[in-house]
């Protein structure tokens, strides 16, 4: 079934619709919030709310345009609504919680044991970004926006927003050389 | 270039969005600066870990939530639904509305204003000192209405004086009438 037509049997208030809307794009948007978040916990209060909003909204869709883009649109913009509005978060989130990594598509175990704890090293360093930082990094590199639409979209300068890239990957690279042992000194 | 120099302009440079002048200047600090070189090499890496993170599962816990969304939503909003929401006049509600919040921040400043120069000493002495401007502006534009009644009084005399010594048949027709 095409995601328009769950979107309309949603609409028509069919539970089934809804509960595949979910199925769809709960991992995404938990992602996406993790992303933007830096705690588990909180990761999926903000995933609550985006599809709550999202239920409210659905109405508003524009069947002829993309679903998937503007839903998209719309928890990104909670989010950076929301960053902004509380502001609150503490500068050292991280509480050793670790994220449930999936299996790495690679067949060598020392290659894949490798791969994760990358992976694991750079969400962690991730996780304790000031939320600023964090911000325009993961609008950046894991978003993909160029610097031009993070400005528009968090409403600072394009020069604050550059700065504050290049200031969130040495802080990254600071910390994640700090963890394995790497000397890094600022100036 | 210093180390701060080359470490402000690093994304920049990684992103081959500095001048070829500014880069040779800094591959030649990297050249020579270990630590630097450590940082740029470790910038690489990250560009490539960031956008292939693993992606996380959500809990079952936050899936049971998420699908429970429809029953909550209609819960909350089914008293409402269909007709608009009636407010009363007498309500905090229609009071705290958006549109009555321009009011309530005027009315909030005059009674400041008002309870610091009714209830205040120096708002009373602001008082008496307005007065006494005015007052004192008052009594001066009545000397200025008294001179220029002076000024009005000796022309005419002096006019009266030129016309006796001149003679009425001398002067022009205009001034006889």
């Amino acid at each position: 079934m095409e995601v328009k037509e769950i979107v309309q049997k949603c609409l028509e208030g069919e539970t089934g619709a809804w509960k595949m809307l979910v199925d769809c794009y709960s991992k995404r948007i938990f992602n996406l919030a993790y992303q933007f978040a830096g705690s588990r916990q909180e990761a999926e209060d903000l995933t609550q709310d985006i599809f709550l909003k999202l239920y409210s909204s659905l109405a508003k869709y524009d069947f002829n345009h993309d679903f998937t883009a503007w839903f998209l649109t719309l928890a990104r913009n909670y989010l950076i609504d929301e960053f902004r509005r509380t502001r609150i978060e503490k500068s050292q989130r991280f509480e050793g919680e670790e994220p449930d990594l999936p299996a790495c598509e690679d067949d060598n175990p020392e290659i894949r044991y490798l791969g994760e704890e990358k992976a694991r090293a750079v969400r962690q360093a991730l996780q304790q970004l000031p939320p600023d930082l964090r911000m325009v990094l993961v609008l950046r590199e894991i978003e993909g926006f160029n610097y031009e639409e993070i400005a528009s979209r968090i409403k600072v300068p394009l020069g604050t927003v550059k700065s504050r890239v290049n200031r969130a990957r040495l802080e990254l690279a600071r910390i994640i050389l700090a963890k394995t042992g790497g000397k890094y000194e600022l100036p | 270039m210093n180390c701060r120099e080359v470490r402000e302009t690093l994304s920049a440079y990684l992103e081959k969005e500095v001048s070829p002048a500014m880069a040779g200047k800094i591959e030649t600090h990297l050249a020579e600066c270990e630590n630097c070189r450590l940082i740029t090499e470790e910038l690489k890496a990250l560009n490539k870990s960031l956008s292939s993170l693993p992606e996380v599962e959500p809990s079952p816990a936050l899936l049971t939530k998420l699908y429970a969304i429809p029953g909550q939503v209609e819960l909350e909003i089914s008293p409402a639904a269909g007709e608009p929401e009636k407010v009363s006049i007498f309500s905090r509600k229609f009071w705290l509305s958006p549109a009555f919040q321009p009011l309530l921040v005027s009315l909030t400043v005059i009674l400041i204003v008002a309870s610091l120069v009714f209830f205040t000493q120096p708002g009373r002495s602001f008082q008496k000192s307005l007065s006494l401007e005015f007052h004192r502006a008052y009594s001066q534009a009545q000397r200025v209405l008294v001179k220029a009644g002076v000024i009005t009084d000796r022309l005419n005399g002096f006019r009266e004086s030129l016309r006796a010594s001149l003679g009425s048949d001398q002067l022009p027709k205009s001034d006889q009438n």
